[in-house]
This record gives C-alpha cells, structure tokens and sequence, in this order.
C-alpha cells in the first residue's frame, strides 16, 4: 500500500482506484478480467506449490486435475484480454480500438488492413482454449 | 502499464502458461508422460509462480512505493 502522502495520486473523480467496482458501469468486461485477476493471482500461487507437491510427493492426482480446471477457468478473462490487446496493436487500432471513422477510413487506404482477421482472432483463441479444456477433462489423468 | 523487466515475466506466464497447459492436455491424448509430463509441469510451475509474484505486486501491493508516486 502507498503511503499517506501518496494516497491522492491514487484517486480521481470515480473514487480511489483500488475499488475496482467503479469499473462496472464503464466497461464490464474490464471489470471481470481486474476481478478474476485478484482471485487468479493467489491461486495461482498455490498451484504452482501443488504441482512441486505432486512432483515431490506424488499422490496428489486428482487435486492436481481440479486444480488445473479452476486454474484453466480462471485464466480464461486473461487470456481473452491478452488476445484482443494484441489484435488491437496488429491491425494499429482497427480491431476493437473505437477510432473514429474518418481517421479509420485514412488508415485503411494507408495500411490496407483487414480487421475482420484480427477481431477474430480472440474468438479462435477463446475456442481452442475451450477445446484444451475439455481435452484435459477427458484425456490427462496425472 | 510502464514498460519494465518485470514485464517480460508477466507476459511470458500470462501467454505461455496457457500454451503449455493446452500442449499438456493434447499430449496426454497421445499417451505422452513421464519425463515430458515432468518437464511441462516444470515449466508451468514456473511460470505460475513468476505470474502470480508479479501478479501479487500489481493488484495488490500496487507496485511498490516507486509507482504509486507516479502521478496520471
């Protein structure tokens, strides 16, 4: 935590930014990927103990499998954000980047960018994540 | 988000966690354990574990003192 001189850096009209609710009204799915985070990242932790736990000691298998599904279903908001971010700087801005129409129509007659490839591409990791997920419900027994 | 070395772990796990947790699941498929089974689940705890460090210095230490000077 910051101290008490720094505090008023971390706040603004919306309230104090550690309250990550004042996200909701504004963009919700920024809202979930920020809330899953502070749930992901703790236990994440645990499961990488987990697994040195497995390796080490063994007998942990089916703590191990439920483990990776809560892991696997945690991990999903990040790495659709993380997909569509990268989609963003690809096509410059024209994938999901809200630029106004003039300034996108300029962009498209100079860098002649199909978008419809890079909106896509989230959707296409989302799916093949969905489909790791369920071949490893059904074909990994640690 | 200011660019820094941390950065690089943080992407390498947030990307590449995903990854080896989809190879691993593909791998099992074709029967593949043992020592390669090891090895990802190595590199995964690894990666975790970089993941979630940084990740706790993000959202709930705010990075440190350096940062939350940084005036927006």
């Amino acid at each position: 935590m910051p101290g008490n001189g720094n505090r008023k850096a971390l706040r603004d009209l919306r309230g104090p930014q550690r309250r990550i609710g004042r996200l909701a009204r504004f963009s919700f799915e920024g809202y979930l990927h920020v809330l899953v985070y502070r749930f992901q990242v703790p236990l994440t932790i645990l499961y990488a103990l987990l697994i040195v736990a497995y390796l080490v000691a063994g007998g942990l298998g089916p703590a191990l499998k439920i483990a990776t599904a809560v892991v696997w279903v945690l991990w999903t908001p990040q790495l659709f954000e993380v997909a569509k971010g990268l989609s963003l700087a690809f096509s410059r801005g024209m994938a999901f980047g809200h630029l106004n129409p003039e300034f996108a129509e300029l962009y498209r007659k100079r860098y002649s960018k199909r978008s419809g490839i890079y909106v896509a591409f989230p959707f296409v990791v989302l799916a093949l994540w969905a489909a790791g997920f369920i071949v490893m419900l059904v074909g990994w027994h640690p | 988000m200011k660019a820094s070395p941390f950065m690089f772990f943080d992407y390498l796990g947030m990307i590449g966690v995903p990854v080896l947790l989809v190879v691993l699941a593909v791998l099992s498929l074709f029967a593949v354990g043992g020592i390669v089974q090891t090895v990802f689940l190595v590199l995964i705890a690894a990666g975790c574990l970089a993941y979630g460090v940084i990740g706790l210095r993000e959202a709930f230490l705010h990075g440190g003192k350096k940062r939350a000077s940084t005036h927006r």
